[in-house]
């Protein structure tokens, strides 16, 4: 099959020859079409696979959209102001976990064995309930955010820009799988959460270090920490198999978080204390919380926490301790992730009440 | 080490029992320091602290029994010191001892800077938690019940909803039913409550800008977002990239500057739709839901080009004039970006990546494009969707839509008269090479398929409830596109 | 491909040869793993004043029919080629085991001026594109029928 030269000849509007320049076919730098190619790998055809002695530049003034390693145009118009520096905005992990998360997609209308929930007290249906209408509240927050900071990641750090894609979609599924959960079995969405001043705080970021330190690193972390919970307390295959996917995807986010925070304090030392205050303010909010009664979240939320744990309204004596046990939890990995970006000096200048529950270091 | 009988008292968990039995702690002082209201956790944490003899936990339980008994809660005096440099009055220390802090601990968070009226607020949670988690005798179920709030128990939304998976298994879509299906022409909430949640009072506005729904509903975007998880692909393992052979020069450079141009427009994609994210009240979840997926499409857009540009020995070509790019970044309403990113723009994109399919020399090249092509119909449906669904909303403001493809058709228009790289490497893959006879194939080629790209775009448009654009079309693009009669045949 | 050790043997266009690919499609893994696809497909052979309507929903394809060109023409789109091309294409996934690089449904699509894929509305015209590897996956199926060609 082929498109009839007749066809051609009559639609075509000028019959001359163009005149073509073609100088873009030889380029300037010499660079050659060699037959060098780069074949997939066990995990397939990876960006590491393509990037491999490939430089990403410590710095760069492209305010276009020019994907990196491509040749320039003079007179093109800035698309906007990026950050100039590769420590603004990198972490060594990116690669990876963009590969990772493409691989790792799942869907909550057919991979959740939704068939396995049966009816429950409804004590326990209502807390599961709330659960859910507070982490399909926080989870969006977390999509927002990441969205807003993409057109301010410079195009020459693309991988940052890749990574921040998928977990954008990766909350989105978050926001929708525990927003099925609630309406899946008899119940519904209940109250609005209290975490709205904390949740603020993600959007109020002014650095995109600030906003992966208190989102990737604080928040996520302590939602992590739940999920892990959720896991634990899940009443049925659907809810484990829910809270099991959403811990796989968070662990993402908090690896790039932990790691940019790394390269953040390894590249750009004197940024230490500026991370503090971030970490100051944040550890703030939350803490606040605390005070008046809640864990890192809301006394709502707590409170659905305490009657899933301790498998109802009668057993609440149990739900507390399992619930200080999540808080002990969060708190702890919190440090150890803080000790692997390179801040070990937080634990002595934690917020005192969250350090309440932090346990002597391991040596 | 022989196990002591569980006698009086409350039961030890069997963790706890190893814990103390690991530490030579008598089962007994375990047992009354749980009957004294200290949370298992609690327990299991300070035996495990380096140090703890049984003597001084002893000494600490029987402190805290005679507290309770009534007896009289004695600071020492370093804590004393220490309580009233740094202002904390003395009932509030000794609720603090009550609760089983140690001096030591309290002198600790005093030097590190805890205020008192932040130290009363935890004592308060603190003393609430504790007389709600009394075990067995020391507290009734009801009184554990009365130390928490659930007032959210109680909140007046709908109840008894049990939506069942159905042939797409259990979908966004489906869930819309009783109250939750009301979606609301105008959002009144400023914070991320979800739709058909209850509100509470206090919440801080989360900064959202777009509140009517004519302002960026379309009514297939809960099923498109399910649909693009559904047909997601991977470009790392779905693709067949050991079929890509070596090509001739000019054809792989060519190839590679087609991908450069779809690395952009990818990057363009993602930088634009996250900016609108944020804006985007919660009422409307399913066009955010499907955004994302939008998002999720434009990254792999660029990993999939950059992937092939490297993968053949050609390398990125050369970047676009970047025109039509700021037509986009620079509109201002969702609208407009919509219109001018999922339909205009798209539309030609929708050519190209055809274009690609139809001269594809491999089969990794077929299946990169088909599968480009299937995303971006989604991003077409939805723009399409929502232009319509603002037209019939929004009379008035009609010729507003015609402003923004005016502006933005002109500037694309000006984009492709300036970018006679992507030209001229259409050419060449359209032709199959550099010699004159095929030159002039790809060329006409190309004019061919400008043609059927004005074609879709107006239908398209049409099919929105736009169809006077044909009329108003840049007089660059009129010249392909057909007479009336004509396109509708086709 | 064998269905219960017989070759499943059908003459193009009938009804029989798309409930044969129909059958093929919705026990095959690989077809439910491209995804959810939802459209009313219609097919025109015009010289052989033949019509056929297929529904794919959800996971499969649900239901063919032989259908009146007008019910066709208001499927969501169809696909009308001449005898001879619609052979020339069944011929091809027949002997490639699929479509090669220049008989794919985009590539024919491509080269007809009226298009192969015709709708009279855009929005559902792109139908054609948004499930297009689900509909290439239907046809590169047929590779496993043995297709006869009436004259």
């Amino acid at each position: 099959m082929a498109i009839s030269p007749d066809v051609l000849e009559k639609l075509t509007t000028e019959e001359d020859l163009p005149e073509l320049d073609l100088s873009w076919l030889n380029p300037q730098d010499g660079h050659k079409v060699t037959a060098t190619r780069v074949r997939p790998g066990r995990r397939g055809l990876t960006l590491d696979e393509v990037e491999a002695g490939r430089e990403v530049p410590e710095h760069s003034i492209n305010y276009s959209l020019r994907p990196r390693d491509a040749r320039g145009r003079d007179n093109v118009p800035r698309a906007g102001m990026y950050y100039p520096s590769k420590s603004d905005t990198w972490s060594e992990n990116s690669r990876l976990l963009y590969e990772e998360a493409v691989q790792r997609q799942w869907s909550s209308a057919t991979d959740i064995p939704w068939n396995t929930i049966e009816p429950l007290p409804d004590d326990l249906e209502r807390a599961m309930c709330q659960l859910c209408t507070f982490l399909t509240e926080v989870e969006f927050i977390a999509g927002d955010a990441p969205g807003q900071w993409l057109p301010k990641i410079n195009p020459d750090y693309y991988e940052t820009k890749l990574f921040l894609l998928t977990q954008i979609m990766d909350e989105a599924r978050h926001l929708d799988v525990f927003r099925k959960r609630a309406l899946a079995n008899g119940g519904g969405l209940l109250s609005e959460g209290q975490s709205g001043p904390a949740l603020r705080s993600i959007l109020d970021a002014k650095d995109f270090t600030e906003m992966s330190a208190i989102m990737h690193v604080f928040a996520e972390g302590f939602v992590q920490s739940l999920f892990r919970t959720g896991e634990y307390i899940s009443q049925n295959e659907a809810e484990k198999t829910i809270y099991r996917l959403c811990a796989q995807d968070e662990s993402r986010h908090l690896g790039f978080g932990v790691m940019h925070l790394k390269y953040v304090v390894e590249s750009q030392p004197w940024r230490r204390e500026e991370l503090h205050h971030y970490l100051d303010q944040v550890e703030g909010p939350l803490s606040l919380d605390i005070q008046f009664g809640t864990s890192a979240a809301t006394p709502f939320f707590d409170e659905a926490i305490i009657i899933l744990a301790g498998g109802g309204r009668k057993n609440i004596d149990v739900g507390v301790q399992r619930l200080l046990a999540v808080r002990r939890r969060q708190i702890n990995e919190y440090m150890h992730r803080l000790d692997v970006a390179g801040l070990p000096e937080r634990r002595d200048r934690m917020n005192v009440v969250l350090k309440a529950f932090l346990d002597p270091p391991a040596n | 080490m022989a196990q002591e009988p569980q006698t009086q008292g409350p039961d030890i968990p069997e963790d706890l029992v190893k814990i103390a039995q690991d530490n030579n702690i008598p089962l007994d002082l375990v047992r009354r320091a749980l009957a004294l209201g200290f949370p298992a956790e609690a327990v299991k944490q300070q035996l495990a602290m380096p140090g703890v003899t049984a003597e001084a936990a002893e000494q600490f339980i029987s402190q805290q029994e005679a507290m309770r008994a009534g007896g009289e809660v004695v600071i020492p005096d370093d804590l004393a010191e220490a309580a009233k440099k740094h202002d904390w009055p003395d009932e509030l220390v000794k609720r603090g001892l009550r609760l089983g802090a140690t001096a030591e601990m309290l002198i600790s968070q005093m030097d590190a800077g805890l205020r008192p009226d932040q130290a009363e607020r935890f004592i308060t949670q603190q003393e609430r938690l504790r007389g709600a988690a009394q075990p067995g005798a020391a507290r009734s179920a009801e009184a554990g019940e009365q130390a928490l709030d659930l007032s959210w128990m109680k909140v007046p939304t709908e109840w008894g909803i049990r939506v069942r998976p159905g042939k797409k298994g259990l979908t966004v879509g489906a869930l819309n039913v009783g109250t939750y299906g009301d979606i609301p022409d105008y959002w009144p909430y400023q914070t991320e409550m979800p739709r058909g949640a209850y509100p509470i009072p206090g919440v801080p506005a989360m900064g959202y800008t777009i509140y009517e729904k004519a302002e960026l509903w379309s009514d297939n975007a809960a099923d498109l977002y399910e649909e693009a998880i559904q047909r997601r692909w991977r470009p790392a393992t779905d693709i067949p990239w050991e079929s890509i052979e070596p090509l001739p020069d000019e054809i792989e450079r060519a190839m590679c500057q087609l991908c450069t141009f779809f690395c952009e427009k990818a990057l363009l994609a993602g930088d634009t739709v996250g900016k609108w994210l944020p804006e985007m009240s919660y009422g409307y979840h399913e066009v955010k839901l499907y955004l994302a997926t939008a998002e999720f499409d434009a990254a792999r857009h660029f990993e999939v080009f950059r992937k092939r540009a490297l993968c053949n020995g050609g390398g990125m070509g050369i970047q676009s004039p970047g025109y039509f790019h700021r037509a986009i970044i620079d509109a201002r309403a969702w609208t407009e970006t919509s219109a001018v990113l999922h339909i205009l723009s798209n539309s030609f994109l929708m050519g190209l990546y055809q274009l690609g399919e139809y001269v594809a020399h491999s089969e990794a090249e077929s299946n990169i494009f088909r599968l480009c092509i299937q995303d971006t119909a989604r991003q077409l449906a939805f723009g399409l969707g929502h232009l319509k669904y603002f037209l019939i909303r929004k009379h008035d403001r009609r010729e507003e839509v015609h402003t923004y493809f005016n502006k933005a058709e002109a500037v694309m228009v000006y984009d492709d008269e300036n970018d006679n790289v992507l030209r001229e490497a259409l050419i060449i893959l359209l032709g199959g090479g550099l010699i004159k006879e095929q030159i002039l194939d790809g060329y006409r080629k190309l004019e061919y398929f400008k043609r059927r790209w004005v074609r879709d775009y107006l239908a398209r448009l049409e099919s929105a409830g736009l169809p006077e654009r044909r009329e108003r079309l840049h007089y660059s693009l009129k010249k392909y596109a057909e007479e009336p009669v004509a396109a509708q045949a086709a | 491909m064998t269905q219960g050790g017989v070759k499943t043997r059908a003459s193009f266009p009938s009804t029989e040869w798309f409930e044969a690919v129909r059958s093929l499609v919705n026990s095959d893994e690989q077809y439910r793993r491209i995804g959810t696809c939802d459209a009313v497909v219609g097919v025109k052979v015009p010289d052989r004043q033949k019509y056929y309507l297929l529904t794919f929903e959800a996971f499969e394809c649900s239901e063919v029919k032989e259908s009146t060109e007008q019910e066709v023409d208001n499927a969501d789109f169809w696909l009308e080629a001449p005898f001879e091309k619609w052979k020339e294409l069944i011929t091809n996934v027949k002997d490639n085991g699929k479509a090669d690089l220049h008989h794919t449904l985009n590539t024919i699509d491509l080269e007809d001026p009226q298009g192969f894929a015709r709708s009279r509305d855009g929005y559902k015209r792109d139908l054609f594109y948004r499930f297009n590897q689900s509909f290439q996956y239907f046809f590169d199926l047929s590779s496993k029928i043995e297709t006869t060609f009436p004259n």
